[in-house]
């Protein structure tokens, strides 16, 4: 019954193997590339607040402000990947410490969204706070340029739902039933 | 309009029954009777499936292992007795008198590696497996027995090619996942199509696990004998027939997830090992966990064979939203009804009420969702019917009619919307099957009526008919040739019609030896469903819009090569202490060449989510699978890889969902009354998703391992699935499931 034993232990050694690796961790982050911070709320959380979530884009749209306009970048930066939703923020926090894989490259924009509660949210959504590197001169939002292997650190933004900005033609994809 | 095909079909039957019914009349007659058993211990056989070679005349055995045939033809006539595990025998040159019985025992000789010798779904009739022109897997009941699965996808996501994605089948990298609509495979219980009239999806709730005999997976285009869905295969589930003594069977699962893998990951203090492990102290009260209880009981009155079934399932998940509670039952009846046909009547009912996980928050807390779904489930209630009533015209002419009616119905209960859906779908079909000479033929027509009525789709109907025949030519013991055609009409009321036609080509040669070789070419096509074209729903802001403009079905040209070939282990490796080493080797290169494929995108212009016919795409690749047994059949095991390239024509880039390299393996080691098996699936990232693509995606490296011990009439499996704890995810921000552990107990009386 060698030959059994023998099988056994390369059976083991597999089993042992696949239990040394967990796939996915929310650790795989910390080696790898992205970002973190803290995202500071102040005034109340509307009633109607659907969802609060942290996005970052690739690309800002500099100069764009007509609806049909944004809704052509919002899209065409979704399908190719340039605008990510990520963190979805727990209902009434104050504070909201993130952190984010991403791949390296530049991102122009990470910015704060907020879903009114209503059947189809992609319309009234509105943009809640960005990173701004000098929070006092909020002109347009600090780009963030990521290197491989490097998480930064400190990417705080402050998020008003007194003082909101611009509109934007947003939608939340989940699961069609 | 919806009795239309079913009168016509019966017309047609009519004609032909009268034409060909008088061809076996006044011939003598004689029965052949006897037994089945083991050759090794005399036990006698129960289910062997006993066949007058040459003719559609046969029996199955009872408990006792003994068979009546009844109405053969005088004469010298052989008989060939198969049972899945045991070599084919044959009793040649029997004699049968008219109007007496012929006595026959015939002794089977145990296989080592369990392989039935019949299928019935790769051409809609008995053949034997070797004779199939496509690969066919098939999932024996010692396989579904021996693992704790509550549903029959997690038995079947084992087999070689085969990976399952939220209920959804990817065959050879067919499907990837369509977001639970559209299945690319046809599924069947005992041979009538069990797909969701409204999605097109596969609902496995309503498949009973413990009324299951085995499952057939048939590769390759199908549509050529079962249309619309078999566009990359076929999966046939049969239930076993009601036994013909009293017969009592019990089954109690239950079971506990471990915590995640990491401890931030922990969403709950309702971890079980959490609580016995890291706080030292054991807290039973509503731990995350599931357990199950089904209760069966078949006898046979008469010559009525009755089974009836009923269950109850729940568990909490492992996740937020993640819990469910299933209720079934189920009832089948097997009857002769004269001397040459038999009635089977089949009814199901599963009400499944569960929790909705359509995101994770993020993949810093996966095992939650946004506060937007918290709280969100569904529940869906599934009743089927089915009657097939199969009569023996003469030794070499059979026909069989089938009836068949499925209903589905959802209700949503989420935050942002209470949709719902009932969809009826209704089907009925007459086939023939013939043999003279050399050919063995099967030919028939089928219709089926889908009608739903919905918020979120109106009240479509939609109306599908066909005719198809294949032939089977058999030249000596080395050769097959099968040649079939089916013309598929469908049509949306008051949006299209469209008309498909499915050849098939395949071929079978024996060089000799334990080789065969094998090709096959052929159309299957998958007309979009009802969901695909009229859905308009809004989910968590993600809105869906009809298109009616998705008048095409989706098509695709299919082609395979491969062959198996049986190896005398010791021949090989003479080291090899024990005896009876059996290897069963068998590889296919294939490819599919699609048109039209229908896949979830963004509307052109707008945000919103539609089913779009996104032009052409091919998959291609290969697949190595072997089955081996050693020591006597102490030790077995079995792996399948498959290598599977595919690529969008328009955009470049692999399919979505698709992953590229597939290992399935598995081993059992018999010690005593105690087995220990393992089981294996790996692999590699998904290429592609539809949302999220820049996401982190993980290899899938699962194994599952489990210890059986056999009492007799009861036993016992503890099981640890996902031993290793992985994370990771088959679709976007969706986690799989964590490691859990499972008792089960089995018992019959």
């Amino acid at each position: 019954m060698r030959p059994v034993l023998r099988l056994s232990i390369i059976l083991a050694c597999l089993v042992f193997l696949s239990c040394a690796d967990h796939g996915l961790s929310p650790a795989a982050s910390e080696p790898g590339s992205g970002i973190r911070g803290r995202i500071t709320f102040s005034g109340a959380w509307p009633d109607s607040t659907k969802d609060v979530v942290l996005v970052v884009s690739k690309k800002y749209p500099e100069g764009i402000t007509d609806r049909d306009g944004l809704i052509a970048f919002v899209l065409q930066n979704f399908l190719s990947g340039g605008i990510q939703l990520c963190d979805t923020i727990p209902r009434n926090a104050d504070l909201y410490d993130y952190h984010i894989r991403l791949q390296p490259g530049v991102y122009e924009w990470v910015f704060v969204i907020w879903f009114p509660d209503t059947p189809e949210y992609l319309y009234g959504v509105k943009e809640l706070g960005a990173y701004y590197r000098n929070p006092d001169l909020q002109t347009r939002p600090s780009p963030v340029e990521i290197i491989d292997g490097v998480t930064y650190d400190r990417i705080n933004i402050s998020a008003d739902f007194a003082n909101v900005g611009m509109e934007l033609p947003f939608f939340r994809p989940g699961r069609k039933r | 309009m919806r009795r239309g095909p079913a009168r016509a079909a019966c017309a047609a039957a009519c004609v032909f029954l009268l034409s060909v019914c008088g061809s076996g009349a006044g011939q003598d007659r004689g029965r052949l009777e006897g037994r089945v058993v083991d050759e090794a211990t005399g036990r006698p056989l129960w289910g062997v499936n006993v066949m007058v070679k040459g003719t559609w005349l046969g029996a199955v055995t009872d408990e006792a292992g003994r068979f009546e045939v009844t109405a053969v033809p005088a004469g010298r006539r052989d008989i060939e007795a198969s049972l899945m595990g045991y070599e084919k025998r044959t009793a040649a040159g029997l004699e049968v008198v008219a109007g007496s019985a012929t006595e026959v025992t015939l002794r089977l000789k145990q296989t080592l590696i369990r392989r039935p010798a019949e299928i019935v779904t790769a051409s809609k009739r008995k053949q034997a497996i070797e004779d199939a022109p496509v690969t066919v897997d098939v999932v024996g009941d010692a396989e579904i027995r021996s693992r704790n699965a509550i549903t029959l996808d997690k038995v079947l996501e084992n087999t070689a090619g085969m990976g399952v994605t939220d209920g959804q089948i990817d065959l050879r990298g067919s499907t990837g996942f369509n977001y639970a609509a559209g299945s690319r495979v046809l599924l069947l219980v005992d041979g009538h199509p069990l797909i969701n009239g409204d999605t097109g999806g596969i609902n496995w709730d309503a498949i009973p696990v413990e009324e299951v005999e085995r499952v057939e997976v048939v590769k390759g285009a199908g549509s050529a004998l079962y249309g619309s869905n078999a566009l990359a295969g076929m999966v046939n589930v049969i239930t076993r027939d009601p036994s013909a003594v009293p017969e009592t069977r019990v089954r109690m699962t239950a079971g506990f997830h471990d915590t995640p893998a990491y401890d931030t990951w922990r969403w709950t203090d309702r971890f079980l090992t959490w609580r016995v492990f890291d706080r030292g102290e054991l807290d039973l009260g509503n731990p995350l966990g599931f357990a199950g209880l089904d209760v069966s009981h078949s006898r046979t009155v008469g010559p009525v064979g009755l089974s009836v079934t009923a269950g109850r399932k729940g568990g909490t998940g492992f996740s937020q939203n993640g819990w469910f509670e299933r209720w079934n039952a189920g009832a089948k009846v097997k009857t002769r009804i004269s001397e040459r046909g038999t009635l089977n009547l089949a009814a199901g009912y599963t009400d499944n009420d569960h929790g909705e996980v359509t995101q994770w928050l993020s993949q810093s807390r996966p095992l939650e969702v946004p506060p937007s779904e918290y709280g969100n489930s569904i529940r869906y209630k599934k009743s089927n019917a089915a009657a097939t009533y199969r009569h023996i015209l003469n030794p070499s002419l059979a026909y069989t009619l089938k009836a068949n009616w499925y209903r589905t119905h959802w209700k949503n209960d989420y935050q942002d919307n209470r949709d719902a859906a009932r969809t009826d779908k209704t089907g009925a079909e007459a086939q023939f099957d013939a043999l003279w000479g050399r050919h063995a033929a099967t030919f028939g027509a089928e219709a089926a009526h889908n009608r739903a009525e919905s918020d979120i789709y109106g009240s479509p109907e939609t109306l599908d008919l066909a005719v198809y025949g294949e032939d089977g030519l058999r030249f000596g013991q080395r050769a097959n040739l099968t040649a079939g055609l089916r013309y598929d009409f469908h049509r949306v009321r008051g949006v299209y019609s469209d008309g498909q036609l499915s050849p098939r080509l395949g071929l079978v040669f024996r060089p000799g030896g334990e080789t065969s070789l094998r090709a096959s070419f052929g159309r299957g096509f998958r007309a979009p469903s009802i969901a695909e074209v009229f859905a308009d729903i809004t989910v968590s802001g993600f809105h869906v819009s009809p298109n009616l403009d998705l008048r095409k079905a989706e098509r695709a040209w299919s082609a395979e090569i491969g062959g198996g070939r049986t190896v005398d282990l010791s021949r090989l490796f003479p080291a090899l202490d024990g005896p009876n080493p059996v290897l069963l080797l068998d590889a296919a290169v294939f490819r599919s060449d699609y048109r039209e494929m229908i896949e979830v995108g963004l509307k052109p212009g707008s945000q919103d989510i539609q089913f779009l016919n996104i032009g052409s795409a091919y998959t291609q690749g290969f697949e190595l699978r072997g089955r081996a047994s050693l020591w006597n059949g102490r030790l077995s095991g079995q792996a399948g890889y498959t290598f599977v390239d595919s690529r969008d024509r328009g955009t470049g880039r692999p399919l979505r969902y698709r992953s590229k390299h597939r290992l399935n393996a598995g081993a059992e080691w018999k010690a005593g009354r105690l087995t220990f098996g393992l089981d294996a699936r790996l692999a590699s990232r998904i290429e592609e998703t539809l949302l999220y693509n820049a996401d982190e995606r993980v290899p899938v490296r699962v194994v599952d391992g489990r210890v059986g011990l056999d009492l007799g009439r009861t036993d016992l499996v503890i099981e640890c699935t996902n031993m290793g704890n992985y994370m990771y995810t088959l679709r976007e921000r969706m986690l799989e499931p964590i490691r859990a552990f499972s008792l089960t107990l089995r018992t019959a009386w």
